[in-house]
């Protein structure tokens, strides 16, 4: 024990240590840093996406469990890419992401120009603004779901004054998947509208004001000299609203289910009946691998356009 | 002439900017004042046709809800999960942050675009495997199961946001406490992280909301003994249907932890939800 003690406190010479030893815990450092994320990395999402891929390859009915899980190779993914279903269902996903996501970066940009000035009762506005953004999406959901109730929603009462019909919001085909982007556009506004006001102030307020002694008229400026410079901010906040939109799930579970008919049902919804409402677990499975590969491909072409965007600066 | 003109257009001009203001605070609050005066509604007046705007408010509805079992357990299950979840994620997420912003090692950079590549995947990727694994397990509604969910899928956002404000802290102040003979566990700790309080005061508050507010995997999960409040809530609908004021009632208390929040701590919260967006 003395021995020991006396040669490790002979290498620890004050400010200075044998070089050995300093070395080899260098190198540690950074990892023993990352090991608890790591390790909840592989263990949570490695292994089961490995797993998600084996399942994919199975057809494996968790209602019928004495039928086993039988290997079928790429049966299941056959099968999908067969099923009008799947193709009505990408389309679905594809029109809710297209129409909330231009709707909401308008509504949202808008709204940071409108409110980029100095007016009464800011702090009120922003206050206001988060609530949306704080708000549980299943409340929302269930709220909004009683607004458009037919009979006795406010919506339709409020239509009454103008003596429009109020059709059965949630419960028609021709308006389920609008009430549904209306709704994720209610949602997810704030959002935008937070990220693009703080892009906005941080802006250099020089260009905008070289600008103006030039001549340029207020929307000139908007167009060639803000959209430039706010093009990063932009491209960040699109990225991550289009991927959010692609995995919409919440607010179309609680209000039409997929329904009325498929008219809501998003690749998500098809998903999570396929794997847990009829619990055939390869299909599901396979439909995941399939959904992660579109995102997959979505996201690299636009984190691309983002890298050579901040390259150019 | 001319400055009565201009006077007149800045009037006009303030008219229409704090009206179109007032309209768009009212489409943002009107759900949530539909949400929380309903549930002082009775039956009759919660349905009426017409709408009833005036009313006699009624507690008979937040009785129904608190004696109401299985909602108490959910919100009991909602505030220990979101608890849990977010220290274990502030832990995991701080280490992961100092890593990277601290040392340069192989695939550093790599790493930290793919941080925002794993935020793209959808949640039935996680919850599938983890639902037919923890079926085998019979791990199914027990903490540890949701408790690794709820956690993987946080992390990489509360890395990205805390990679910014990590970023912002001198290697200068690391270096003066390696002088002054801390490793870099302690430096970590002492130095560095409280450095970094208003960061991970963001992140802490965000992976709190987001998991309050966590539905799939409650959904998928949990069964009985685990069951959320959103999931709680969502049984009102299923129990009565027409029983509109109690399951507003159910969503009111829902939101208010939230709400609560994210007025006291607008601050951060705004850091936090802008921090990877904007630099500076």
């Amino acid at each position: 024990m003395d021995i020991k003690h006396a040669v490790a406190s002979r290498n620890q010479i004050p400010g200075d240590r044998s070089p050995l030893d300093w070395n080899n815990r260098q190198k540690l450092v950074p990892f023993v840093f990352l090991l608890p994320s790591l390790a909840l990395f592989i263990t949570v999402i490695l292994y089961p996406i490995c797993y998600v891929l084996w399942l994919s390859a199975q057809d494996w009915n968790l209602l019928k469990p004495h039928l086993g899980a039988q290997f079928v190779w790429f049966a299941n993914y056959a099968e999908l890419l067969k099923s009008k279903d799947f193709w009505s269902s990408i389309l679905i996903t594809l029109k809710f992401t297209f129409w909330s996501v231009l709707i909401e970066m308008l509504l949202g940009f808008a709204l940071a120009l409108f409110l980029n000035r100095e007016y009464y009762c800011k702090k009120l506005v922003q206050t206001v603004l988060l609530a949306p953004i704080m708000m549980s999406q299943v409340a929302s959901g269930i709220t909004l779901k009683f607004i458009l109730a037919p009979d006795f929603g406010y919506l339709n009462y409020f239509l009454k004054f103008f003596k429009i019909p109020g059709p059965n919001w949630l419960g028609d085909v021709r308006f389920a998947l609008p009430s549904v982007i209306a709704i994720d556009v209610w949602l997810q506004t704030s959002f935008v509208f937070l990220v693009l006001y703080a892009g906005l102030q941080a802006l250099p307020s020089e260009p905008e004001e070289a600008a103006a002694v030039d001549g340029a008229s207020k929307w000139q400026i908007i167009r060639y000299v803000i959209i430039p410079l706010l093009k990063p901010v932009w491209l960040v906040i699109l990225i991550i609203r289009i991927m959010d939109a692609l995995r919409a799930f919440n607010t179309i579970y609680v209000m039409t289910q997929g329904g009325p008919g498929n008219s809501t049902k998003t690749i998500q919804m098809l998903d999570y009946q396929l794997s847990f409402t009829y619990f055939k677990v390869g299909s599901g499975a396979s439909l995941a691998i399939i959904i992660v590969f579109l995102i997959l491909a979505f996201g690299g072409i636009l984190i691309k356009q983002l890298n050579t965007n901040q390259g150019n600066d | 002439m001319e400055s009565y003109n201009m006077n007149a257009r800045r009037v006009i001009n303030d008219i229409v900017f704090y009206l179109t203001l007032a309209v768009m605070l009212f489409i943002i609050l009107f759900p949530i004042y539909i949400t929380v005066s309903t549930s002082f509604k009775f039956q009759k007046d919660a349905f009426s046709v017409p709408p009833k705007w005036l009313f006699i408010p009624t507690m008979t509805n937040f009785k129904a809800v608190f004696l109401n079992e299985a909602f108490a357990k959910g919100i009991f299950n909602s505030f220990t999960i979101s608890f849990i979840t977010t220290i274990l994620t502030l832990f995991c997420a701080t280490t992961a942050a100092y890593s990277f912003t601290r040392f340069k090692f192989k695939g550093s950079n790599k790493i930290t675009s793919s941080i925002l590549i794993t935020r793209m995947i959808p949640n039935i990727v996680l919850a599938l495997p983890l639902y037919v694994l923890g079926q085998k397990l019979g791990t199914i509604d027990t903490y540890p199961l949701m408790l690794a969910a709820m956690v993987t899928f946080a992390l990489p956002f509360q890395i990205w946001l805390l990679l910014g404000f990590f970023a912002q802290i001198p290697r200068s102040l690391d270096e003066s406490a390696l002088v002054d003979g801390c490793n870099w566990y302690t430096a970590f700790y002492k130095i560095v992280c409280p450095s970094a309080l208003p960061g991970i005061a963001a992140s802490a508050i965000l992976t709190f909301i987001y998991s309050w507010n966590d539905f799939f995997f409650a959904l998928v999960l949990t069964r009985k003994n685990l069951k959320t409040a959103p999931l709680a809530t969502m049984d009102f609908i299923a129990f009565d249907v027409f029983n509109w004021g109690a399951t507003m009632a159910a969503c009111t208390i829902l939101i208010l932890p939230t709400l609560i929040i994210g007025f006291s701590m607008q601050r951060y919260i705004i850091k936090g939800l802008t921090a990877g967006a904007v630099k500076g």
